[in-house]
């Protein structure tokens, strides 16, 4: 026994296996760390509505259920009509202003869930397909673990280095021959490494494993084992009873193995070629050529070998096809592995392990050499070029000068010092046009040559000095499927010269992997296609979805986070301060910096734009008067108590039009300037240092007037 | 000299594991290509061959210049089916006297093989006009801004595009899956991972190293011989998979004919400045993979020059080639120019050309990769060569 801990000290300590053991578990951590996207993004940004509903849901689904999320539903909708009509009844003196707030603060709790019901409702929806095997939880835990088909490359290599220097190390120093000469060689050495190979990857494995699920339960939490395994997106087409957790459990046995045999397969190349550099090449191709080049993917299942195991999760999928084009057959992209297909491959991968370790134990033998020594120096050097990397990727200069205002009332047009930026409707298309305020020439802010072929987006934003548009280009790889878009980019337009430079572009393709076309995953960027508006601040992206939400996007490194969900209506930004209103239509500051939030009670606006001092907005509580106040709610004025089509501000005045065909114009302590005559228009575009207002109407032509 | 690099040809890449390995590859991406091809082409999937006898009687005849009559021809020939089909009158029954199977997916069949190419090819010329059109109206506007570079640009641009057509109407499947196919590459690297790994270090791990620098022709004159040497792999493994590529693809599809025409005539390559034939960019597209695949070959040496022993160059040269294909998956904007790969899966370089602003003169940033690969091979000989000559 003596001898066999010392020869385990060898490898552990002399070798520094377990040095490398420890490496490789942080590492892979860390990678696992940086790539865990939640699966369902949207439960995680309403965790406290999606949690509220699924508490009561959970589980399978029964009539029960159904009549829960009707009524749900039901009661959103008299919820938001009783929202919509609460401030008129407080303008017509049915309630008291005191009551009417408490109930306000009681819908609104309702409401701030909303959004989480509605992602619930969706995987009920989807729930519903199958209402025996599906059952509604939180997927999110369960789907980082078990809804992956990817190889993990990491854990690859490591049992590849530990096969190595377990069986290798004697082997090149020709050793190995002294080893087999001597009592203990004949068998027992070889043995009991094979043994140290299966035990260290077998540790490494579950080790991996355990941290992962460790890391998870912290992140999201894992509930409700034992239900199907069809509850997961995923796994959806499965066909068999088998509950989440023994899923897990067969998939974990399923890696636990693929690692084994893969440790005693490339022991059996070491001692076969005993060549390091053949062995690890020779299996490493084996590996990834079979994993990349294989399509259908159930065959990589089938094969004898370690792939299959390694992926694991295919041993509990369901089958998937495409239906062609033009031919309507089902091409097969997956088959379901049947039980007895199953049995077989496990009886053929342990008939193979046998067989190998028997092999491995008949060829083999001991002794030592030195080993990778990572010299202080080149440690140094490492950590300067990290040191450099990491400083080249983070210094981000913040740009504080710029004070521009944005309104998303009027995104449609902006104004510069030399130019005006609107929207021209014209040819049944919108424009972005730019116009000269001195010489009053006109020209389209998109110059590149090939924009037919690409598709501007409908938004836009200028500031000072430049102007930004988004465009998106289709992917054409395939001729024989639907083409999908492939990319967005942000455009920077300089107004000085009209040179573009591409800022930023990301893929929205539904799905992304890399270049090979493996490790597949869910695009989270596919959401930029309902961009409603957006604008750009020091050097970050600001965006906000046709659902209210509102994400901050960096340049330098793409990084995106959600920073909070608005009604959608009105959406305002000054000096790294936004002003939404939320889903009871109160006006919230929010402060980029610190992400603290501002309630004003007082104003309870549908739709409102701001300029430096003042806020003009609809009144809820006042039949939706044109209101105008200041931040604090203080000095508000009515500025018309009928209906208003549409408004916009410059510095002094405030220009709406009610009803009629009169432009009406009144300064923000509500004296009345002059009325001009537009006739009918859809829109006017009014800019803060030019003496004109331009009119549009319903045709898309435009007409200027004085102010 | 010739005699040295034949020796250290022999001693790293003429070796029986080498020839083994390279037959084996040749053989899998036979394999892998003929999949490919099944994949790619629109009559895999139909389990019936009247398809492909259909088409390749249509093809005959449509193969070839455009000509007005051969446009008038199939448009007869389709629109009433399309009306048909349009009018949900079809049948879903076999029907006599139909190409295929019935008027239905007659009417597919020529929608995706024949009409969406032809309709394509001859919206093109509009296309390119609108593109000269719109960067002319660029230049003028542009230099009354005094803009030069987008001026410049925009005339480079309007230049490519002048006179665009397309007038040959030929089957490119063919091309288009050889253009869009990487599997081959893998292959390659995996090759050069196993062959240069090595170079550097046989001598250092057999203690040779010193007793090799006390020859004559040990220093300078080896040293040369070894990079030579894996030059010369390193382009007969590329040019002899690039080879197999094309001839099988070609063997494949059975049809190539479309090698003269414009690399435009693909759709996924609409906007591309360059005004070859797709046999010239293919060509393009293995010497830049050549280009690409040499640089990383430098990397794995640089590695085993400064490595003790084998076992640890290898698997820093794997974690290496993981983490440079890590780093290119990411789409990184800048990094993309400074990643060989980018010269590796050169095409992506040509599908979206950009342009920087050099004096004022619009330089095209598929250079880039080149210039830094240019960097990378100059510093890193410079590198070895001390280390050579030092140890």
């Amino acid at each position: 026994m003596d001898i066999n801990r010392y020869e385990l000290r060898k490898l552990l300590l002399h070798h520094k296996l377990l040095h490398l053991m420890i490496g490789f578990q942080i590492i892979a951590f860390i990678l696992f760390v940086l790539n865990d996207k939640p699966a369902n993004a949207d439960i995680e940004n309403n965790l406290e509505g999606y949690t509220y509903y699924i508490n009561q849901t959970e589980g399978e689904i029964t009539e029960k259920t159904s009549g829960f999320f009707d009524n749900t539903s039901q009661n959103y909708v008299e919820m938001e009509s009783e929202f919509q009509t609460i401030y008129q009844k407080v303008s017509r003196g049915e309630i008291t202003i005191d009551k009417c707030r408490e109930r306000i603060e009681e819908l609104n709790l309702c409401l701030e869930r909303k959004k989480g019901f509605l992602v619930l409702y969706e995987q009920y929806v989807e729930a519903k397909e199958n209402i025996t095997n599906r059952y509604l939880l939180n997927t999110n835990a369960w789907d980082a673990l078990l809804s992956k088909e990817s190889l993990d490359v990491p854990l690859v290599i490591f049992t590849m280095i530990i096969a190595c220097v377990c069986f290798g190390v004697e082997i090149y120093s020709e050793m190995d021959i002294l080893l087999r000469s001597s009592q203990r060689g004949e068998r027992k050495l070889g043995l009991f490494k094979l043994f140290v190979v299966i035990m260290l990857s077998v540790i490494s494995v579950v080790l991996e494993h355990l941290i992962r699920i460790a890391f998870l339960q912290v992140k999201y939490g894992f509930t409700h084992g034992e239900y199907p395994l069809q509850s997961l997106n995923f796994f959806k087409e499965y066909t068999g009873a088998v509950s989440l957790f023994e899923a897990g459990l067969g998939i974990f046995f399923w890696k636990v193995l693929g690692c084994t045999m893969w440790g005693i397969i490339i022991s059996a190349f070491m001692v076969l070629f005993r060549k390091y550099s053949f062995t690890m090449i020779a299996s490493i191709a084996g590996l990834i050529l079979t994993y990349i080049g294989i399509s259908p993917a159930h065959i990589k299942y089938c094969l004898p070998g370690p792939l299959g195991a390694l992926l694991g999760t295919g041993f509990y999928k369901g089958s998937s096809y495409n239906v062609s084009e033009y031919s309507g057959e089902k091409i097969y992209t997956f088959i379901q592995l049947s039980g007895k297909i199953k049995a077989i491959i496990l009886g053929i991968d342990i008939l193979f392990i046998l067989m190998l370790s028997i092999y491995v134990i008949y060829k083999y033998s001991n002794c030592w050499s030195p080993i990778i020594h990572l010299k202080k120096k080149t440690v140094s050097c490492i950590a300067v070029f990290l040191l450099g990397v990491s400083t080249m990727t983070g210094c981000a200069r913040e740009d504080k000068t710029n004070a521009s205002i944005f309104n998303f009332a009027n995104s449609e047009n902006y104004e510069t010092e030399k130019y005006l930026l609107y929207d021209e409707f014209k040819n049944l298309e919108t424009y972005v046009m730019v116009r000269d305020k001195n010489t009053g020439e006109t020209t389209e802010l998109v110059k590149d040559p090939y924009r037919e072929n690409k598709e501007i987006v409908n938004a836009f934003y200028a500031d000072r000095q430049y102007a930004y548009y988004l465009e998106m280009t289709k992917d054409k790889e395939g001729k024989y499927m639907v083409n999908e878009y492939d990319e967005i980019s942000l455009v920077r337009v300089c107004l000085e010269d009209f040179s573009s430079k591409k800022l930023f572009s990301c893929s929205i393709k539904t799905t992304t992997g890399d270049i090979f076309g493996i490790n597949k995953h869910k695009n989270e960027n596919y959401d930029l296609l309902g961009l409603s508006s957006f604008f750009v601040h020091a050097n970050t992206f600001y965006f906000m979805t046709i659902d209210g939400e509102v994400y901050a996007v960096n340049l330098m490194t793409g990084n995106r986070e959600l920073l909070f969900t608005c009604d959608g209506i009105s959406l305002s930004f000054c000096n790294g301060v936004f002003y939404y209103t939320d889903t009871v239509s109160q006006l919230v500051e929010y402060k980029v910096r610190t992400g603290e939030c501002i309630v004003h009670e007082d104003i309870i606006a549908d739709g409102f734009i701001i300029n430096e001092n003042h806020v003009v907005y609809k009144d809820r509580t006042n039949s939706n008067a044109l209101t105008c106040t200041d931040f604090n709610g203080e000095n508000k004025v009515v500025i018309c108590s009928e209906q208003v089509c549409f408004y916009a501000a410059d510095k002094t005045h405030i220009y709406y039009m009610d009803t009629g065909e009169v432009l009406h114009k009144i300064d923000f302590t509500g004296k009345a300037g002059k009325d001009i005559k537009a006739g009918l228009a859809s829109g006017i575009y009014v800019f803060d240092n030019y003496d004109k207002i331009i009119i549009c109407d319903y045709d898309g032509g435009m007409t200027e007037m004085d102010k | 000299m010739r005699q040295l690099v034949y020796y250290e040809s022999r001693k790293h890449f003429l070796t029986k594991p080498m020839f083994a390995m390279v037959l084996i590859f040749f053989i899998v991406n036979a394999i892998k290509i003929a999949s490919v091809s099944r994949e790619q082409s629109p009559f895999s999937m139909l389990s019936e061959s009247y398809f492909r006898e259909a088409y390749d009687k249509l093809y005959e005849i449509y193969k070839g210049e455009l000509t007005d009559k051969k446009l008038e021809d199939i448009r007869t020939l389709y629109e009433p089916l399309r009306e048909k089909v349009a009018d949900n009158t079809y049948s879903t029954e076999a029907e006599e006297g139909c190409m295929t199977y019935n008027s239905f997916s007659d009417c597919l069949f020529l929608e995706w093989c024949f009409i969406r190419d032809i309709e394509y090819e001859t919206e093109y010329e509009n296309y390119a006009n609108h593109v000269v059109q719109n960067a002319v109206s660029n230049i003028s506007f542009f230099k009354n801004k005094h803009n030069l570079y987008e001026a410049r640009l925009n005339y480079r641009i309007a230049k490519a595009f002048y006179k665009r057509k397309l007038t040959g109407f030929y089957n490119t499947d063919g091309f288009r899956a050889l253009l869009y196919y990487d599997f081959s590459t893998i292959i390659i690297l995996l090759l050069c991972l196993y062959g240069c790994s090595s170079v550097f270090i046989k001598e250092e791990e057999t203690e040779m190293h010193l007793l090799l620098k006390t020859s004559v022709k040990g220093r300078e004159a080896s040293f040369t011989a070894k990079i030579v040497s894996c030059m010369i792999f390193v382009f007969f493994i590329c040019i002899l998979f690039s080879a197999e590529d094309y001839i099988l693809f070609l063997v494949n599809f059975g049809d190539m004919a479309a090698f003269s025409e414009p690399l435009y005539m693909l759709e996924g390559f609409k906007d591309t400045l360059l005004n070859i034939n797709l046999i010239s960019f293919y060509i393009l597209c293995v010497v830049s993979r050549l280009v690409g695949i040499y640089v990383m070959a430098f990397i794995f040496m640089i590695i085993s020059l400064f490595g003790k022993n084998i076992l640890s160059v290898l698997v820093v040269n794997i974690i290496s080639v993981a983490g440079i294909i890590g780093i290119y998956s990411i789409n990184s904007n800048g990094l993309k120019y400074v990643n060989p790969l980018s010269l590796v899966f050169g095409r992506k370089l040509f599908i979206k050309q950009e342009f920087i602003s050099f004096f004022n003169y619009p330089v095209c940033s598929s250079l880039l990769p080149y210039i830094f690969s240019g960097i990378i091979l100059i510093v890193g000989a410079a590198i070895m060569s001390r280390r050579w000559n030092r140890g």
